[in-house]
């Protein structure tokens, strides 16, 4: 007791160095903590966005392929070449039965396509011909549409003459061409007997006409292949925002309800719900923001997004209803948008909601909507295309990674369209094969036996040209085309094929190298021809960069570690040391060295305990509120280290005890060591000249 | 001493069997002129394509010529969902229609048809004289069969897939047996065979016309791939006017 | 004042543990800190060097012409007119090119990939192509038709040598694809990430693929010969071209096709005219060098708080062993405040010698690494630092920032211990003498 008593009376009374020391001792525990939590949340969480969402834990694929595995393509932007595995179901089969920290497989399959939802005429054209086609003839709803389609003719002809022909080179072959189509179509003749043909109408402005819009409409698509349901079971996080999952055995697609909403979606209302976002979920202002400023500055320059897609009759009476709203006078469409899109705090909610009431039903809120069919085209290696028509069943999402841009990159699709489009040989086309294998009636012949002189004629007269007369042109493609979206095939279908990559989800991930040595000898064993990598080098150039990151951060923070672990030695030394008259004169009135010892020791000890404490309790209070709050994400690249909008920091106990033991070790050996030596000094020279 | 003359006489002799360059010419475009047709062109192929480990895959199109004109057009017809898929070169553009989006795009020589190993020239006229320039490189046996030896080069300016070629001629026929194709590096990129040969009677040309049953083509750059050329039925009789064009490819898909 | 360093420097040397022990603190944390700088200066070299090879200038008039409400293509037209106004604007530039931007496919016989493409006029470039290290072929051989040059990296994945044809196929202006067979008639070596999405081919190639009319390009560059002054001149750039008539679009500090979504959707046509500089085009990659000069500051920071509170207790210290010195001189005569600037000059001198031995000692090892040329096993760290060899460059104004900071922020750690010192009565200070 005495000699704690003694300990903390010697502390107080070299206040000044106690409280230096202690300094030291704070703040390197406050950094070792929030430092090391602060790493743990961003590697962690970057972790958590691949393993939950996309890439599992481990990945398999084919070991024959050709370039190295990466689920988001290579660093050339295109996907990389890594072959395919036969069949799903064996893999599936045998791995769960003889791997046992296998909790689930799901076969994916990446690739990227390209959607031409079609532009303003096309849907126009579109509407109207769904118009003649209703039972019940609306009139009006068709004069409108007609106008419209007019208007746009109009607008085609004055940008294809005037813009197009200044900085491309039209040949006047094509000019003259494009002249008379625009002719015919802006001609009396043609719009007199338009309801009788409209079919051929409708085809030569969507064959002639619509093409000569220069839009930037066509999205690029990245998706992956995989069965619906399994994905759906497998990753926790996953769950539909909009429409409905594909259902089993159909054909479809489900996207990322972040690409429906940044890249499907319109623009200008994207930008108004992401400041609705801003404002009511992060309660930001327009006034204090620079970000939701610009975004309000892009839509009253994009406002012609809005008005070009308004028919004629309907842009009136928007006008009619934006003059009572904003109380204007104003007659042009163009100038009440963008008076109407200027928005600030006080107005902001009203307008969003007429926008939504008055506005969104008039324009093509979304390029492709859930529901839709739409086609789709992939094209291969050699620039060969595959095309499908495929419906859109819904949209999903990884909760908790909404916001990231890792997770919501793939879009779904069904493995049966998926084989279709990467140019897998289907069932039917292995049918329709072998049909033409036989009638091909090829003889197996090898590059020595080929120019053998035998009996048969080497040079004949051909067949009969029974086969050639009787090719009948399938003029139904179209049609079969189009029925390929109905058409339902069973679980063992999907199952029982191609696939490209599998996720492997473990049971326990700690487990993941023994795992993966597992995965290598079944495949070895039962031939499966498969390899197994981990989810960083399946994530390539991002699990990169996660690493990257780790390294650069833990090196960080241990760069800290060590100075300050320097400092704080350095400390204890100096402070021992001075004191060794001190000690010497205790050890002349005769206290032992021993009690001189555990003095020594409880000082460091206290000293240590009592400042690390301090230093671990403000990083508790600093993790707990702005780590509890969120650290919000300022820019994009933000929010992909951050996995999300707002960094969330989670207060290990456990490893602040480890940081509490250390800074005590690292006092104690700093301290105790110097002091042992004192002790060893005999009391004499001690009291003598302190240096 | 007497061992030189013997060399020397040999070496004569042997020159003696040598072509000269003018002889190589009109080889070659005996070749060449051997196949062509003066009048239209139909027939009836079948492209098998097979990557080394994996199923092959299968086409049927029908080939359209008109050698007078430089027309050419492959309009793909099995499996469905390859049918409607066309070639058409138009002067010196091979244009390619898919009649999924409906759009036409400009390829060139280099272009796989259909996906696969083959190129336009497998299946079109062939213009081996007009394009490249021949030497004789001797003879060589080639099976039960006595070959010419040539090495073609492309002339300045041609446009060709394959500047350099090597090309084995039956003695007997003048018809092709075998041919590298060489980029210009004197890379080997294919070997094709030509095992089969079968002719037909042409009315315009008034004699007949040579076409290859079958081209057995091997990637030398990813080994253990083939691609073979069937030519199944031919028909010499005279098309439609209107035929080689854009709206008639696409009037197949509608 | 003379005196104080005389005494202080003495002084330093008799205590010669002390002073050595700081002292190395100090001098290992200063090239702590320059080697991290330097990296971080070869970074953002590395990031210019590389951008304005490959794709940007110092300063561009670039832009982009709407054909119509809903497109944007980046082009410019009455190129001759600009590129007469930027000699006019910018008579100090070294040179000023044109390029034509493009994106689509590399076809060869194995493989296939799609990246963003430049038609450069060779022999126009001749001197910024000079930086281009060429690992085969002729980069001169681009002047004549239907040539291509291409990056080690690509050449390895197209499978391809000098010499061999591919096929370049680009969608034109009514998204038909067009295609044109060319020769690889150089490959260079790889620069880092940048490298990785480039290729040149032959301006008048690319016209061709584009159908593009003589007077359009994609971008005007213009290289200045001190690249600091970009700020300067391209205000300069921003008035002269919109006195010349033509229309500006807002300052936009993104790379250029980052811009398509957001122009396509605005309501004007024709041609309206951007102004750029480097930084601009490489802003995405930009964050790498931010984080690191975060970290670095951040880092700085913390160790220095951290050293200079090691160097207050060891001041402490000293001052409490030097108790009798301190009295002595206070009873010679030495005032209050000259003992106090005693004290702080002595740890002064320590910090600034210390720091400029770490700074020589660091720029050494700078130099030595350099000349190393050590390449970067690890492709991840490639991919980041932008290049295959690890280059470290100074910056001299870095460097004077590193001394100030660490210089200063050691000696006010000494101020308090200091002033503490300056408090002691002669007395008690000289009762301590033994």
């Amino acid at each position: 007791m005495i000699i704690i008593k003694m300990a903390l009376r010697n502390l107080f009374s070299h206040k000044m160095k106690t409280l230096i020391v202690g300094t030291v001792l704070i703040l390197g525990s406050f950094f070792a903590v929030v430092g090391v939590t602060f790493v743990f949340a961003i590697s962690e969480g970057m972790k958590n966005s691949l393993t939950h969402s996309i890439t599992g834990d481990l990945q398999i694929y084919s070991k024959l392929a050709k370039d190295k595995f990466s689920i988001f393509g290579d660093e050339n932007g295109s996907y990389p070449d890594i072959d395919y595995v036969e069949n799903f179901a064996t893999i599936k089969n045998i791995l769960e039965k003889e791997v046992s920290n296998i909790e689930a497989i799901v076969p994916m399959g990446g690739n990227f396509a390209m959607v031409n939802p079609g532009n303003i005429l096309d849907k126009k054209l579109e509407e109207l011909r769904q118009c003649f086609k209703e039972k019940i003839f609306d009139a009006a709803k068709i004069l409108e549409l007609k106008e419209h389609v007019h208007a746009i003719i109009l607008d085609i002809e004055a940008q294809f003459f005037n813009n197009t022909a200044s900085i491309v080179s039209v040949s006047a072959e094509d000019s003259a061409k494009v002249r008379a189509d625009l002719d015919t179509a802006r001609a009396e003749s043609f719009w007199k007997d338009f309801d009788a043909k409209f079919e051929r109408k409708i085809e030569f402005l969507s064959n002639k006409i619509a093409p000569l819009i220069f839009d930037d409409n066509v999205l690029y698509v990245s998706y992956m292949g995989t069965i619906p349901e399994t994905f759906a079971r497998s990753f926790s996080q996953f769950e539909i925002v909009k429409g409905t999952n594909i259902p089993p055995g159909h054909r479809g697609m489900v996207l990322t309800d972040r690409f429906y909403e940044e890249e499907v979606k319109h623009r200008v209302a994207r930008r108004l719900d992401k400041i609705k976002r801003s404002l009511l979920e992060d309660h930001e202002t327009i006034k204090g923001s620079k970000t939701l400023q610009d975004k309000i500055t892009s839509n009253i320059s994009q406002s012609a997004e809005v008005y070009n897609q308004l028919t004629p009759k309907r842009a009136e009476e928007i006008v009619v209803k934006l003059q009572a709203f904003l109380s204007s006078k104003e007659s042009d469409i163009k100038k009440l948008l963008e008076d109407f899109l200027k928005v600030d705090d006080a107005n902001f909610i009203s307008r969003y909601d007429f926008f939504y009431s008055e506005i969104a039903p008039y324009i093509v809120l979304y390029k492709v909507k859930v529901g839709e069919v739409f086609p789709i085209t992939t094209f291969s290696k050699y620039g060969t295309s595959h095309s499908l028509n495929i419906k859109v069943y819904g949209t999903y999402r990884f909760k908790s990674f909404e916001r990231s841009p890792i997770a919501t990159g793939f879009n779904l699709i069904d493995l049966m369209s998926f084989r279709d489009l990467f140019g897998l040989l289907t069932p039917e086309r292995k049918k329709e094969n072998s049909e033409m294998e036989a009638e091909m009636a090829l003889e197996d012949v090898s590059i020595s036996d080929m120019f053998k002189k035998s009996d048969s004629k080497k040079e004949s007269e051909g067949a009969s040209l029974s086969k050639l007369k009787s090719t009948v042109f399938t003029s139904g493609f179209k049609e079969d085309f189009a029925s390929q979206g109905d058409k339902v095939f069973s679980n063992a279908d999907l199952e029982n094929g191609i696939f490209l990559n599998a996720a492997i989800l473990l049971k326990n991930p700690a487990k993941m190298a023994a795992t993966m040595r597992a995965i290598d000898s079944v495949s070895e064993k039962e031939k499966l021809n498969i390899q197994v990598i981990d989810w960083k080098n399946a994530a390539g150039i991002i699990g990169q960069l996660i690493l990257f990151i780790r390294v650069l951060l833990f090196s960080f923070i241990g760069i800290v570690f060590g100075v300050s672990i320097f400092i704080i030695m350095n400390a204890f030394i100096m402070a021992m040391l001075e004191r060794y008259k001190e000690i010497g004169t205790m050890r002349a009135i005769g206290a032992q060295k021993q009690f001189v010892l555990s003095m020594l020791f409880f000082e460091v000890l206290i000293q240590s305990v009592f400042f690390a404490c301090l230093g671990i309790l403000l990083s508790w209070l600093v993790i707990v509120i702005v780590g509890g709050r969120g650290i919000p994400a300022w820019n994009d690249i933000a929010t992909f280290f951050f996995s999300g909008s707002r960094l969330y920091l989670f207060f290990d106990w456990w490893y602040a005890a480890g940081v509490l033991l250390l800074a005590v070790i690292v006092s104690a050996i700093a301290g105790l060591y110097p002091a042992y030596q004192a002790t060893k000094i005999p009391p004499v020279s001690a009291l003598g000249k302190t240096h | 001493m007497n061992h030189f003359f013997v060399v020397i006489l040999f070496l004569m002799a042997a020159n003696l069997y040598a072509l000269t360059e003018a002889e190589t010419s009109a080889i070659i475009k005996t070749v060449d002129d051997l196949q062509r047709n003066s009048g239209d062109y139909t027939s009836l192929c079948y492209i098998k394509d097979t990557e080394k480990g994996k199923e092959p895959r299968l086409n049927q199109a029908l080939v359209y010529r008109r050698d007078t004109d430089n027309k050419f057009m492959i309009l793909f017809t099995k499996p469905k969902e390859d049918a409607g898929k066309g070639y058409l070169k138009i002067d010196k553009n091979l244009w390619n229609y898919e009649p999924s989006t409906g759009k036409w795009d400009r390829k060139t020589e280099r272009e796989r048809i259909g996906g696969t190993n083959s190129r336009r020239g497998d299946f079109d006229e062939s213009k081996l004289s007009e394009e490249f320039t021949a030497v004789y490189d001797g003879d060589e046996k080639l099976g039960d069969y006595d070959a010419y030896k040539f090495t073609l080069a492309g002339k300045n300016g041609v446009d060709v897939p394959y500047p350099v070629l090597k090309l084995w001629v039956d003695k007997a026929s003048k018809n092709i047996l075998k041919r590298e194709e060489y980029s210009l590096s004197k890379k080997l990129m294919r070997t094709s065979f030509y095992p089969k040969w079968m002719k037909k009677f042409s009315p315009s040309k008034k004699s007949d016309v040579w076409i290859p049953e079958e081209i057995r083509i091997f990637d030398e750059l990813e080994k253990g791939n083939t691609t073979i050329i069937l030519i199944k039925e031919v028909d010499l009789n005279t098309l439609p006017e209107n035929m080689f064009t854009k709206a008639w490819v696409e009037s197949k898909s509608k | 004042m003379g005196i104080f360093f005389t005494i202080g420097f003495r002084s330093l040397i008799k205590h010669k543990t002390h002073s050595l022990i700081l002292g190395s603190a100090i001098i290992s944390v200063t090239i702590l800190l320059i080697i991290i700088t330097n990296v971080t200066s070869g970074i953002q070299d590395t990031m210019m060097k590389g951008s304005t090879t490959l794709f940007s200038g110092h300063v561009n008039i670039t832009g982009f012409f709407k054909t119509s409400t809903s497109s944007a293509a980046p082009v410019i037209t009455d190129l001759a007119r600009l590129r007469k106004l930027a000699r006019e604007i910018v008579p100090e530039a070294t040179f000023i090119v044109d390029r034509v931007n493009g994106f689509g496919k590399i076809i060869s016989d194995q493989s296939s990939m799609q990246i963003p493409m430049m038609g450069i006029d060779v022999e126009e470039e001749a001197p910024i192509l000079k930086d281009l290290s060429v690992a085969a072929g002729n980069i001169s051989d681009l002047s004549k038709k239907n040539g291509l040059i291409i990056f080690e990296a690509q050449a390895k994945k197209l499978k391809v040598a000098v010499g061999d044809r591919v096929t370049v196929s680009m969608p034109t202006y009514r998204n038909m694809y067009n295609t044109m067979d060319v020769n690889v008639v150089a490959i260079v070596r790889d620069m880092g990430y940048l490298s990785n999405f480039s290729a040149f081919l032959n301006k008048d190639d690319i016209r061709e693929l584009y159908q593009m009319k003589e007077d359009s390009s994609g971008r005007v560059m213009i290289f200045l010969p001190n690249y600091k002054t970009v700020a300067a001149v391209e205000s300069r750039v921003r008035s002269g071209i919109e006195k010349a008539g033509f229309r500006l679009m807002d300052k936009d500090p993104q790379p250029f096709f980052m811009k398509f979504d957001k122009v396509a959707a605005e309501g004007w046509t024709g041609q309206k005219i951007d102004i750029t500089n480097w930084e601009d085009e490489v802003s995405i990659m930009k964050w790498i060098i931010t984080l690191f000069n975060v970290l670095t500051g951040m880092l700085t920071m913390i160790l220095l708080t951290i050293v200079s509170l090691g160097l207050m207790n060891m001041l402490w210290i000293t001052i409490k062993e030097r108790t009798g010195e301190i009295g002595t001189m206070r009873a010679i005569g030495m005032q209050r405040r000259s003992l106090v600037i005693l004290f702080i000059i002595e740890p002064f001198i320590l910090s600034s010698l210390s720091t400029i031995i770490g700074i020589v000692i660091g720029l050494l090892i700078s130099a030595g690494l350099n000349a190393m040329h050590i390449i970067i096993a690890d492709s991840a760290l490639r991919t980041f630092l932008m290049s295959d060899t690890l280059l470290l460059s100074t910056s001299f104004s870095q460097i004077i920032i590193t001394f100030i900071a660490i210089t200063t922020f050691t000696t006010v750690g000494a101020i308090i211990p200091a002033w503490r010192a300056g408090k002691l009565s002669p007395v008690i200070a000289m009762s301590t003498i033994d």
